[in-house]
């Protein structure tokens, strides 16, 4: 049995953050593009419980809803994160299967409650048998425990011509600027900048993808370096960013309390990051290479060796 | 915009507390052509009038023809530029500003005008064009790559997929950066850009869109072969309808549209001279001359470098 959520934008994050925060661990959760979703409604419902953003707009929402009549072992549900419906209870006359309003949605749900709809809704009901290794979230780790991580070192690239083009103070709340700019992005995607260095952020995501996969982000933003430059930053000179990944554990400590790690894994992505890594490309060990999705594997090639592992490296776009 | 009575009152307060009645007329035809005063109240020439009658109907036939905005904005510039030399000051300048806010409409200060709150809704106009009125746009025209050859190999309910995710696409490059798509039929689009620096606006939404579908193409595209599309970007002068087939007919988008059928290579973004002379430095870095154009545009398109 599995999750999709219907949205008019394959790009909402918040959507897709929504749908693997809440449902991930409870199988499989999928962000449909309504287009898509016309398309394959009857095979991809098939087993599936499906949220129907209210974003589309009602009348819409009700229109895909009935795409679902007759096919087998389906029910739907509305996510209405603004709170706009008017009568949420409509819904349910029209044989949706839950509502999930701005408080819900933020605040998220349990098993248990997916569970209960999945039984109100008379589907199969032993859906939500969370993996034992799930992800729960960084706040749920216990301190000191070790735990399996992608490690993401990032930072500006080209920083010595930048000093000379921009000056010591400007790089300096670039470098800032970058800092606080990862904390959103790699938030989008499950993950936390952990730890700060001279010139990056050591940044750290889950096993597992929560929402778009960390590598694939990384690339969108080197796709984006002159967009971010300037609408972002605000800089009247080029932008590129570098970025190296591996795949390790680590012991888990709250960032800004990271001093007494002592771990190969996070010296590795450390050298990774600030010896091995060039601007304007994605570097990543062995072991980081099965995190690279198939649709950009083809990007990537071998780069040599680094402290005794081997590495993959993506192609640089043209300036 | 439906003008609540209190803003019409308190717009009817400004007027009297800062202009006679000659200057209020003064800023009316510089709103309405010919708006004659005299002719409106039937008061005669050699009466004076009263500041208080020439508010009354001046706001009356403002609000009547739906140009409060346009009306406050000349208020707004009057108070900063003064007129013919002479400063002037109008008081409540701030509250109107508020109770336009109130309704839904932001200040862009780099075109002194107002424009609807993107967060309450996004219509063509921006909540305050009005036909006729001839405004300096720059225009993103897109256009569908071999769009009958995607129609017939992979039939149409596949292509017209692909082009919802395609116009979703636009929809957010576009609004992102406060501009508004005119035209979405067939294979094809018109977004425009007024507010902001228009010409870098539709740029950067142009080139967000190369970018987008460079992702879209290698990630979410379910027709099994790229969508290619051509875009490109001019900027000028266009008299505002609702008849967008009427404006497809005025100079600045026959350039728009000779730029992308013309010069512009499949999945690349072209810019024309008159886009690229008002771009900063680090933006148009990133463009190449085409020969093809003869020099007439410029080309972006997102390709490999040395590793």
């Amino acid at each position: 049995m599995k999750v999709l959520v219907c949205a008019a934008d394959h790009e909402d994050k918040k959507l897709a953050a929504f749908a693997s925060r809440f449902f991930a661990s409870c199988g499989s959760a999928e962000l449909v593009p309504e287009a898509a979703f016309v398309r394959t409604a009857k095979k991809k419902a098939q087993a599936a419980l499906v949220y129907f953003d209210y974003g589309l707009g009602e009348k819409r929402v009700l229109e895909l809803a009935a795409k679902l009549d007759g096919v087998e072992d389906s029910a739907w549900g509305v996510v209405d994160r603004g709170g706009e419906a008017q009568d949420p209870a409509a819904f349910f006359r029209a044989g949706a299967s839950d509502y999930v309003g701005p408080a819900l949605f933020k605040a998220g749900f349990s098993p248990e409650r997916l569970e209960a709809v999945f039984a109100f809704a008379g589907l199969e009901a032993a859906v939500c048998e969370p993996e034992e290794d799930a992800f729960t979230g960084w706040s749920e780790i216990e301190e000191g425990s070790e735990v399996a991580v992608r490690f993401c070192y990032a930072a500006v690239g080209n920083q010595k011509w930048l000093l000379e083009r921009i000056g010591e103070k400007r790089l300096g709340k670039l470098r800032d600027d970058f800092a606080a700019f990862l904390e959103s992005w790699s938030k989008e995607y499950g993950g936390v900048v952990w730890i700060r260095d001279n010139s990056g952020c050591l940044v750290l995501f889950p096993p597992n993808d929560a929402g778009m996969n960390p590598t694939l982000a990384a690339l969108r933003l080197l796709l984006d370096r002159a967009l971010i430059g300037y609408e972002v930053f605000k800089l009247e000179v080029p932008l590129t960013f570098r970025f190296a990944f591996h795949r390790g554990h680590t012991m888990w400590r709250k960032p800004g309390a990271t001093g007494s790690i002592v771990s190969e894994d996070v010296n590795f992505a450390f050298h990774l990051g600030t010896k091995a890594a060039g601007d304007g490309y994605i570097l990543a060990s062995a072991d980081a290479k099965r995190d690279i999705p198939d649709c950009i594997a083809d990007l990537f090639a071998p780069a040599g060796e680094f402290e005794g592992r081997s590495l993959v490296a993506s192609k640089r776009f043209k300036d | 915009m439906k003008i609540r009575s209190a803003l019409s009152h308190l717009l009817k307060k400004c007027l009297i507390e800062s202009l006679n009645a000659d200057m209020q007329e003064r800023m009316a035809q510089d709103i309405i052509a010919s708006y004659d005063l005299r002719a409106r109240t039937g008061f005669p020439p050699n009466i004076p009038m009263q500041s208080q009658t020439a508010a009354g109907r001046i706001v009356d036939d403002i609000v009547d023809a739906a140009l409060v905005l346009h009306f406050v904005e000349r208020l707004a510039r009057l108070d900063q530029e003064g007129f013919m030399g002479r400063p002037y000051r109008v008081s409540g300048l701030r509250e109107l500003f508020k109770q336009i806010g109130a309704e839904g409409y932001l200040w862009d200060s780099e075109t002194s005008r107002f424009m609807e709150d993107p967060r309450i809704r996004r219509t063509p106009n921006w909540g305050r064009l009005v036909p006729g009125e001839e405004l300096w746009f720059s225009l993103l025209r897109i256009d569908v790559v071999k769009n009958s050859r995607l129609v017939k190999v992979h039939g149409e309910t596949a292509a017209r997929g692909a082009y919802g995710d395609l116009r979703a696409i636009l929809a957010r490059v576009v609004e992102r950066r406060s501009g508004r798509i005119w035209s979405t039929e067939g294979d094809g689009a018109l977004a425009a850009f007024l507010f902001g620096h228009s010409a870098t606006q539709s740029v950067l939404a142009g080139m967000a869109l190369t970018h987008e579908l460079f992702m879209y193409n290698r990630v979410y595209n379910k027709i099994g072969e790229p969508l290619r599309v051509r875009a490109a970007v001019h900027t000028g002068p266009l008299r505002y309808g609702t008849d967008v087939a009427e404006m497809l007919k005025q100079e600045t988008c026959q350039e728009v549209i000779e730029a992308e059928s013309k010069w512009t290579p499949p999945d690349g973004l072209a810019i024309t001279r008159a886009v690229a002379g008002t771009l900063d430095r680090v933006l148009l870095d990133r463009f190449a001359s085409r020969a093809e154009s003869g020099g007439r545009a410029l080309v972006y398109t997102v390709s490999w470098g040395t590793p």
